[in-house]
């Protein structure tokens, strides 16, 4: 009899060691504080708003511990913006006898991507069903779908010359009307030309 | 005769005969679950342009901040200086930045005595962009929403009373300034004149 007893210790013993999953580390082991601060001169003319749509699939594990899994997806529907403008230190002003060249740069992209948090809700992740053995979509799942879907976002707007174009031009109008109150305070009269640098060559 | 000899070779080692099975079915269990592994993971993105605002924010100083965020499993007994994860609903550590700007727009520019004074509006502070959110502990993705929520409140927080984020601001806003309208005075023929940012 206490040889059988002992056989169900082992065993219970082993399927906890088997199935108890590691927890993870401490909070101390985690670095936290690195600062950085960045100077810039960033002109944004523009908010660019998109509309997207991530659909994340998670197929089942193999192996024992997956066992009854299914399949997971999940949606996830939201706004997101990327600005745009232009490095007002890249303008460059250069007289030409009675004329000003004002030079206004390339239009970019401006810092990175984010999500329009007015309406980023869990409302809108919409989840397949789970089953007995879990296959949990994580917060570090969506992390991951979230960055890989900024970039997406990011791509499209640098992909867009249509859409630098009018960043660009906007902020040739906003430079335009802020020197107006300068340019009335010169004795000498001038006359201004705004040089557009190209997107793109045309071939 | 062969079916009483197997019966009897049972019976005399019984014993062994189950505790071999036993360990023989432990160890497939733990082979079997060690050799587990997850699902493959794919994705698919859709983006549409929706709209485009105006805009006409200067952008001087971008603070950019890596911290560590927590939420209690109850507010009201909270030591959120506690390093037992068991404390919390969820750990995360975040990268996040956020700018200050003010509107080019509303910049004012007027004439004393030769010397050209340029009014700056005051300073805002954007939202806090988060970057990413990595969660210390496992937990269900509708924590997300809640946990970029805590991020951007810590990140806005901190740069509040950051004294180095809002000198800079200060500084570094005139700077900019006072180099693009120093470009126009010589432009215009105005070298006789001084500048002064407020």
């Amino acid at each position: 009899m206490s040889m059988k007893k002992n056989i169900k210790y082992i065993l219970i013993l082993f399927l906890f060691v088997c199935l108890t999953g590691c927890s993870k580390g401490n909070i101390e082991d985690i670095d936290e504080n690195l600062k950085k601060i960045e100077l810039t001169s960033n002109l944004v003319t523009y908010k660019a708003y998109y509309h997207n749509v991530i659909e994340y699939k998670k197929d089942k594990g193999t192996g024992l511990a997956h066992i009854f899994e299914v399949d997971r997806e999940l949606f996830i529907e939201y706004s997101g913006y990327v600005k745009l403008g232009i490095d007002l230190s890249d303008v460059k002003i250069v007289t030409n006898g009675n004329q000003i060249d004002v030079y206004v740069p390339k239009a970019k992209i401006i810092g990175n991507p984010d999500v329009n948090d007015k309406n980023f809700t869990s409302e809108n992740f919409y989840e397949s069903r789970d089953s007995i053995n879990k296959n949990v979509i994580t917060g570090d799942d969506i992390n991951e779908a979230i960055q890989l879907s900024k970039e997406e976002m990011k791509n499209m707007a640098e992909n867009d010359k249509e859409l630098l174009r009018l960043a660009q031009n906007r902020a040739k109008a906003i430079l335009a009307e802020n020197i107006k109150q300068v340019v009335e305070l010169s004795e000498n009269k001038y006359s201004i030309n705004w040089e557009l640098e190209k997107l793109y060559e045309v071939k | 005769m062969d079916k009483e000899k197997i019966k009897s070779f049972f019976e005399k080692n019984k014993k062994i005969i189950l505790g071999g099975c036993a360990v023989v079915l432990g160890v497939g269990i733990f082979v079997g679950v060690m050799r587990s592994s997850e699902g493959s993971v794919s994705m698919k993105f859709k983006s549409s342009l929706d709209n485009l605002q105006e805009s006409s924010d200067l952008e001087t100083v971008t603070y950019r901040y890596d911290i560590i965020a927590k939420k209690c499993n109850n507010e009201k007994k909270c030591n959120m200086k506690s390093n037992n994860i068991k404390d919390f609903e969820f750990v995360v550590s975040c990268e996040s930045s956020i700018t200050a700007s003010i509107k080019f727009d509303n910049i004012k520019v007027h004439e004393n005595d030769k010397k050209l004074i340029v009014t700056l509006p005051k300073a805002d502070l954007g939202e806090p962009v988060i970057d990413s959110v990595n969660f210390l502990n496992v937990v269900p993705g509708e924590k997300f929403e809640s946990a970029r929520k805590i991020c951007a409140e810590e990140v806005k927080k901190r740069s509040l009373s950051d004294v180095e984020f809002n000198e800079a601001i200060k500084d570094h806003t005139a700077d900019v300034i006072k180099n693009y309208f120093e470009q126009w005075i010589k432009a215009l023929d105005m070298e006789d004149y001084t500048i002064e940012v407020r």
